[in-house]
């Protein structure tokens, strides 16, 4: 019996002081540290902050947090098919992105912040902080209006809203799904800012037959097709504007069909390289945009003033425009429908409030301009970066 | 410091236990009460301070309560001092903010302007040790306790990491003879290594997925009927595993400190009644509102009448005990009124004319329920999922969406694991207490899945810490 003790305490005692014992030699061996990580405590006074960090550092270095993570995760993925904090695995291959679905299930942010109470604010800090999504719309647009620029406002649809049936078997697509983005958009009406509501055109784009694959399977953006299918209709509305029959028209872009081999950025989330591999990579249509006299790909004026419309957008914006292939995004493909030239602001990420904070950093770009159309996926109402802070232009 | 954090694991015990073992015994509870103050400061640095203060007002009160020819007003003044310092820390801490939050609503409701709410961060583990230092006072008060005589024991008594943050709540009667002396044997070490490793492994591998399926309903606008069970039964698991699994890791960690540690569950989902539920849930709680609240009150010795009273009072003062919110206090009455009700009822009831099966299962209802109030954010919400428990939520646009996230393939399998688990007669304690061969490896096995798990997992505190 004292043979069993013995064997688990030294079973157990070996695990524990194993890993820091051979952590520390790693870090003496390896060329970016001068000492052990461990070591580090005392290189600043123990304060709350030095104390967190140094916790991080010594997660953040561990050669078998780094070698094990990765192994875990692969195999419960292929055991239980699981895929971590932030993707959802769908039907058919499909992935989803779990905020752009928290987004969809939980409460209307507004419902969401009233249900926090005082005491919840410590609890919900982020919440709370993120701001008021509608007023802010509301402030930029009557900014605007004072420089004589409208303002667009098109909250993209995520791929949940669109594309269900792919997360859950037998859910048609429908734009009852898409609520929270459709009473955003109602706010922003009585608020006299003018919205954009692209999923209605999506919704109604996948209910017809032959619908070409709009999002991506393993992505959370959209596809070459679902880009065009979004200029065209982007265009239709613009077109109707007033102000642009005055604009000087002549043919200066056109357009041909790429293929793009494209790995989604849902499963690159987990950060697990094997895992990633398990999914192949989308094989998509893209519709790129050539200046007509030079045959380049499409680039944007060097003049500000030389485009009537700023885009502001985020990701979604940015997927095969500075991606490959280059060239044919959304603000590319929608020169393509206007025959105009676009400008554009994008950050991955941070429609909410960095690109309005860029803008009002490089207040010049406003020049000439007759129309903003501020694009950013639903999600960020609630999750945006940075929240929804209010600038001055 | 979070025992199941990589630098708990891998710096903070191995360290310890090598000096700890390394010194003479006459030094160990000095540096157990140092090791003590790094494991708690580790999270505000300055906190160490208000466990220091607490610890001296106590020991002091202990000497002049038993100093010798004190005469019954100094004893008693000693007493309330004591009583009062540790109240008013909690006062301030833990339920100025709720008071605050409380007259701020009184004087709107009235048309008053409000004021702005001072904030106040609560620090980890106070109820829990001032809960000790106060049971200390009163032992001593009562004589069932000899006082304390080295300053240095009752730091550490005070102090012990494996119990300080949440529990087992651990009376210095229980502990005081360990203090002085304790016997550190290869059996009582091995076996806090399969508790501690029962405990790790439950808090990772079953809590954690569990709270994520609990998180993602509790947060859904309006989910359906079957979500909302399947939502408060995961956090049901949750609480249970995260709970019982840092109690089992507390006791594992003061055996191989030379420790014993009381039992702090014994499988409280099986329990037949509510009544049998607070003998086998959170017993160290249970037991000390029993001795300090309950039967000071009265108990049950002066009438029908009062004794419900008692258990309402006894239950009520335990929900705020949890938290400075109203949803606790509603929590606590619900249990007061079902012990009341229980009582009421007697033994020849309809309800315990029910088969076992049926009675473990209506008690595990009535625990939901009570658990949906542990949960919520605050009591608007807490009703709006009892709502939908009972299919009286309406529906939010897309929660036809949730099916997707949270019935996914990974979420069963565990959930089917955990009611597994709780069904199972043997329980974590006794598995541990009978080490062979086979249950060795297993546990081995275990702690390193679990220690692969958490590599993958983020930051994930214990339920408990908030209290």
């Amino acid at each position: 019996m004292n043979g069993l003790h013995k064997a688990l305490i030294f079973c157990f005692l070996a695990i524990i002081f194993s890993v820091p014992l051979s952590q520390a030699v790693f870090d003496w061996r390896s060329p970016d540290e001068d000492k052990p990580v461990a070591l580090t405590l005392f290189d600043h006074a123990p304060t709350e902050r030095h104390l967190r960090e140094y916790e991080d550092r010594l997660e953040k270095a561990s050669f078998y947090q780094q070698q094990l993570r990765p192994v875990f995760q692969l195999y419960r993925y292929l055991a239980l098919r699981e895929m971590g904090d932030k993707a959802v695995r769908g039907l058919d291959g499909w992935t989803f992105y779990r905020p752009g679905l928290d987004y969809l299930v939980q409460p209307y942010w507004r419902k969401h912040t009233a249900q926090l109470g005082d005491n919840q604010v410590l609890l919900s800090q982020r919440s709370v902080q993120q701001g008021d999504p509608v007023a802010t719309i509301a402030d930029f647009a009557a900014q605007l209006k004072k420089r004589g620029v409208e303002l667009l406002v098109v909250p993209m649809p995520g791929k949940a809203s669109i594309y269900p049936d792919k997360l859950v078997e037998g859910l048609k697509p429908a734009i009852a799904l898409t609520g929270h983005t459709r009473r955003l958009a109602r706010e922003l009406r009585q608020k006299g800012v003018m919205v954009f509501e692209m999923q209605r055109a999506f919704v109604e784009a996948r209910s017809k037959k032959n619908c070409p694959q709009l999002y991506m399977r393993s992505d959370t953006h959209w596809t070459g097709h679902g880009v065009k299918l979004g200029a065209e209709k982007l265009a239709a509305w613009v077109k109707a504007r007033p102000w642009f029959s005055s604009l000087k028209k002549m043919p200066r872009y056109t357009r041909k069909e790429v293929q793009v081999e494209r790995r989604g950025d849902i499963p690159r989330m987990t950060r697990v390289p094997q895992l990633e591999k398990l999914f192949p990579a989308d094989k998509v249509t893209a519709f790129r945009v050539f200046h007509k006299e030079s045959g380049e790909p499409y680039e944007e004026p060097e003049e500000f003033k030389d485009a009537p419309i700023l885009l502001l957008g985020d990701s979604f914006a940015r997927v095969f425009e500075t991606d490959a292939p280059e060239a044919a995004g959304v603000v590319s493909n929608l020169a393509y429908e206007l025959q105009q030239p676009l400008l554009s602001i994008v950050n991955d990420g941070g429609a909410s409030t960095l690109v309005r904070q860029e803008l009002s950093r490089e207040i010049a770009m406003l020049a000439g301009k007759k129309l903003v159309i501020w694009l950013f996926v639903e999600r960020d109402v609630r999750f945006g970066l940075k929240g929804w802070k209010k600038f001055q232009l | 410091m979070v025992f199941t954090s990589h630098i708990f694991i891998f710096y903070y015990l191995p360290l310890c236990l090598l000096l700890y073992y390394a010194l003479d015994k006459r030094w160990r509870n000095l540096f157990l009460t140092l090791a003590s103050y790094v494991f708690y400061g580790w999270w505000k640095p300055w906190f160490v301070t208000l466990m220091m203060i607490s610890t001296v007002v106590d020991y002091i009160a202990g000497r002049m309560i038993s100093a010798e020819g004190a005469s019954p007003r100094k004893r008693k003044t000693a007493l309330v001092i004591s009583l009062i310092s540790n109240l008013g820390l909690l006062a301030v801490f833990k339920y100025a903010m709720f008071a605050q939050e409380n007259v701020n609503m009184l004087l709107k409701a009235f048309g008053g302007e409000g004021f702005s709410i001072l904030q106040i961060t609560l620090p980890i583990g106070i109820s829990f040790y001032t809960f000790q230092t106060m049971s200390y006072s009163i032992d001593v008060y009562l004589g069932k306790a000899k006082p304390v005589r080295r300053f240095i024991d009752f730091s550490c008594f005070v102090a012990l990491f494996p119990q300080l943050i949440a529990g087992p709540i651990v009376r210095y009667s229980t502990i005081a003879e360990q203090l002085a002396t304790r016997d550190h044997t290869m059996a009582r070490f091995s076996a806090g290594i399969s508790i501690f490793a029962i405990g790790f492994a439950k808090k990772i591998l079953l809590a954690n997925p569990m709270g994520t399926i609990a998180d993602t309903l509790f947060a859904a606008d309006g989910p359906m009927v079957l979500a909302a069970w399947f939502g408060v039964i995961a956090y049901a698991f949750q609480i249970y595993f995260d709970f019982s699994g840092y109690s089992d890791m507390a006791i594992g960690l003061g055996r191989m400190l030379g420790f014993e540690f009381p039992k702090n569950f014994d499988s409280p989902y099986h329990s037949q009644s509510i009544t049998e539920f607070w003998r086998r849930w959170h017993i160290s709680l249970s037991s000390w509102l029993r001795d300090y609240l309950y039967l000071p009150l009265g108990g049950n010795r002066k009438g029908t009448v009062r004794t419900y009273i008692n258990l309402a009072a006894v239950m009520l003062f335990g929900g705020l005990w949890h938290g400075a919110q109203w949803q606790f206090v509603v929590w606590g009455a619900w249990h007061g009124s079902i012990l009341s009700a229980e009582r009421w009822i007697g033994k020849k009831s309809f309800y315990t004319g029910l088969p076992k099966f049926a009675r473990v299962a209506l008690t595990f209802v009535l625990v939901l329920f009570s658990w949906v109030l542990f949960r919520a954010d605050n009591l608007t919400q807490a009703l709006g999922y009892m709502g939908a428990m009972l299919g009286f939520a309406t529906q939010g646009p897309s929660t036809a969406l949730l099916s997707g996230q949270i019935y996914t393939l990974h979420n069963l399998v565990l959930f089917a694991l955990c009611a597994l688990v709780v069904s199972l007669k043997t329980q974590s304690w006794d598995f541990a207490l009978e080490l062979t061969w086979g249950k060795a490896l297993t546990l081995i096995i275990l702690f390193l899945f679990a220690l692969a798990a958490m590599f993958a997992q983020s930051f994930n505190p214990f339920l408990y810490f908030q209290f």
